[in-house]
């Protein structure tokens, strides 16, 4: 019979060591990110503005999140931000790639030249890109002056102005602001396929399409879904840009679970129902694109 | 009820404050004297904030540094400074906008003044009543009025005259002129982005025909003939504004009126003394100023005005007391207003021919606050507000019929209680 080894803890031998290095970081996570999540998690099933009070009075259970699935604003919101989080992604993707694609094609003197000019506006404020593309939607701005000389004007896009086009216009804005971040990620993964592959396909008579889908994009999935998470969690989060170019409107047709979650809580100083929206925010935005996530790397760990 | 059950967490609050200090961190301008208490005042960083940095370095009794932020991120900022702890770099002075007042009293944010007040000997009747009442709640005065606005009509006179159009007395001349301009390429230029800026022209429409948000019972009665009809003027102006005005909140008016894009706009009257800059206005010459009348020809303000108030946590209640007494004091304020022709509370400032001379909008202005009825100061009223900000956009951007979206909203609102 085989005697079955038990673990004994030395403080002499030091196994303690691992713990206690890692404390402070575990401290700063509990009370950075967890305490903040919990506490506002028990906020959200009260009805209190700020400054408020937790009492028995204003425990209201689970009907700040009730009231979320029975709101049309929450809807439309919700609605918007899905809209605005996958028309933003697919533009991204799809911008990201043509340009990172034709860079590479570039002789090396004009793509160190270009390169940095067009991920130029990764570098700017999204406030700040709210703000520019105001001017640029003016009726006397760039956008109309340009289409006029096609003969269109801002009856044939209303740009921000018609609830039509509201969000159209939020997205373009956010397309010119984030796929430079597309670009620089897709041209390190275009770098690191191997060159053999497209010589290999060149020789078998592949052409640009055939190879594109063949080769590049298979190679380029972990990538895209890095890109595609870290795009995700930020537009459902959207505020900024929105914020400073339609304020939400016309008639909410912008209006986005963020700006509704800011609106509640400081126009109307219900704080607990704009908490129960982010944290509605949150779960979203797991479903969306934390599960897929997940099953990616799952499928990746059992192959 | 606050301080029976303090909110958990404060320590949390003040990270959070820091955090939003970095993030709209305006422009702060220190006046430093190692012998003087300190006071951290928190204001919105309009047109007058230059000047008001400049006159409070004249303040001998303290050492005052402003931290002026616009006005998207002001409320929240001076909420976060609230829930701070005494002394922790937290707010002493703020300046309140009269429609953050009662939730700043009710949720006890500031102090209040009366006996300050007192003390210092100060004589409150010389405030325009309507106003001073804004500063007051359960019989406790928490702060002094300043800085009163309204929307007026400024147009281009010369424009006016080689048309040979009358000045609007009334909405359906205004509506009219706004359509003679609109068929010739320009327009009339308003607020009509969803924002509060359309809630204020629409209660000005509302309020200068006799209406009011609830009936005499004090219940909701947002779809009554004079709301309807408020509604159907705003979408008649909106119809006949220039293009782009539903992009647009009170400074992109007031730039179009200023760039010469609009011949005649409803602009609010603190941006109005940039018509008089050279630097920044085409119509330094030919602008002038009329009230904005509903139907009736009455002109009635939604009165909209500041509020120099102590926090309540400020560690320096008295000196903070001080300033506020002094910032509204009439040779304070009459400085102000000859600077930026700024409206004053004070009744007798608006007499002052120096200042009238200086300032040609403020005959309208005051006609306009005289008349004036101020929001109420309910706990929901926000609520309606908001609904408003969106059923105006709705009015404004699409073909609904006025009286259809004030009739949802007024059903809509149907559980909302209105009575505290």
């Amino acid at each position: 019979m085989v005697k079955q080894k038990t673990f004994e803890w030395s403080l002499e031998r030091g196994d303690l060591l691992p713990l206690l290095m890692m404390l402070p970081t575990l401290l700063v996570i509990l009370f950075v990110m967890v305490f903040p999540l919990v506490y506002g998690l028990l906020l959200s099933f009260f009805t209190i503005g700020f400054g408020g009070s937790l009492s028995p009075d204003s425990f209201v259970g689970l009907d700040n999140y009730l009231q979320f699935f029975t709101d049309p604003v929450a809807m439309k919101a919700t609605l918007n931000t899905v809209l605005f989080s996958f028309g933003a992604i697919a533009g991204d993707f799809v911008l990201g790639t043509f340009v990172s694609l034709g860079l590479l094609k570039l002789r090396r003197s004009a793509s160190v030249l270009i390169r940095p000019i067009v991920t130029m506006p990764l570098l700017v404020s999204p406030v700040v890109v709210g703000l520019i593309w105001r001017y640029i939607y003016d009726p006397k701005g760039i956008l109309y002056y340009f289409l006029g000389k096609i003969g269109l004007g801002i009856s044939n896009f209303p740009g921000v102005t018609a609830a039509s086009t509201s969000l159209l216009s939020t997205i373009i804005a956010h397309w010119w602001q984030v796929t430079p971040f597309v670009i620089i990620v897709l041209t390190a993964g275009l770098l690191s396929i191997p060159e053999e592959y497209y010589e290999a396909s060149k020789i078998d008579g592949a052409g640009p399409f055939r190879t594109f889908f063949q080769i590049t994009l298979p190679q380029l999935l972990n990538v895209y879904v890095v890109i595609m998470l870290v795009s995700g969690v930020d537009t459902i989060k959207i505020f900024d840009l929105i914020f400073a170019l339609t304020g939400g409107g016309p008639n909410n047709s912008s209006i986005s679970l963020s700006i509704y979650a800011y609106s509640q809580a400081f126009e109307q100083s219900n704080l607990s129902y704009s908490i129960a929206i982010s944290i509605l925010t949150m779960l979203l935005t797991f479903c969306i694109f934390g599960i897929p996530f997940i099953k990616h790397n799952l499928s990746k760990g059992n192959r | 009820m606050y301080e029976a059950y303090p909110l958990p967490g404060k320590s949390m609050n003040e990270v959070a404050c820091l955090a939003l200090g970095g993030v709209f961190a305006g422009g702060k301008t220190e006046t430093s004297d190692p012998g003087k208490p300190n006071l951290l005042v928190s204001v919105w960083a309009g047109p007058h904030a230059d000047l008001q940095k400049e006159v409070s370095s004249t303040f001998t009794k303290s050492a005052v540094t402003i931290d002026d932020v616009d006005y998207g991120s002001l409320k929240q900022k001076q909420l976060t400074s609230f829930q701070s702890v005494s002394g922790s770099g937290n707010y002493d002075v703020v300046w309140v906008n009269s429609q953050w007042m009662k939730e700043y009293t009710d949720a006890g944010y500031l102090l209040p003044i009366d006996g300050y007040l007192k003390a210092a000997g100060i004589d409150t009747s010389i405030y325009a009543k309507g106003l001073f009442d804004g500063c007051v709640f359960n019989g406790q005065t928490y702060g002094l009025p300043t800085f009163a606005q309204t929307m007026i009509i400024a147009y281009d006179s010369e424009a006016f005259e080689k048309a040979g159009l009358a000045v609007p007395k009334n909405a359906d001349e205004l509506i009219a002129v706004a359509k003679y301009f609109k068929e010739r390429g320009t327009g009339i230029a308003l607020p009509a982005k969803q924002g509060t800026a359309a809630v204020t022209l629409f209660s000005q429409l509302l309020f200068s025909d006799g209406g009011y948000y609830f009936d005499a019972d004090g219940k909701l009665d947002i779809a009554s003939d004079k709301a309807v009809q408020a509604a159907a003027i705003y979408d008649e102006l909106v119809k006949y504004s220039v293009e782009g005005t539903l992009a647009w909140h009170h400074d992109e008016v007031a730039e179009a009126m200023r760039m010469k894009d609009a011949p005649i706009g409803l602009i609010m009257s603190g941006l109005a003394n940039q018509n008089a800059d050279p630097e920044k206005s085409l119509i330094v010459d030919t602008v002038k100023y009329a009230p904005l009348a509903g139907r009736s020809g009455i002109a009635a303000a939604t009165n909209s005005f500041w509020v120099w108030a102590v926090a309540k946590n400020s560690a320096n209640a008295q000196a903070a007391a001080d300033y506020v007494m002094w910032m509204t004091s009439y040779d304070v304020e009459k400085k102000q207003t000859l600077a930026d022709q700024q409206v004053s509370a004070i009744n007798e400032l608006s007499k002052d021919p120096e200042i009238l001379a200086k300032a040609p909008f403020l005959p309208a202005v005051m006609q306009q606050l005289a008349a004036g009825k101020i929001d109420p100061p309910l706990a929901n009223f926000g609520k309606l507000k908001a609904a408003l900000v969106v059923s105006l956009s709705e009015i404004a951007s699409s073909d609904s019929a006025p009286a259809d979206v004030m009739k949802r909203l007024q059903a809509d609102l149907q559980g909302v209680d209105f009575s505290k």
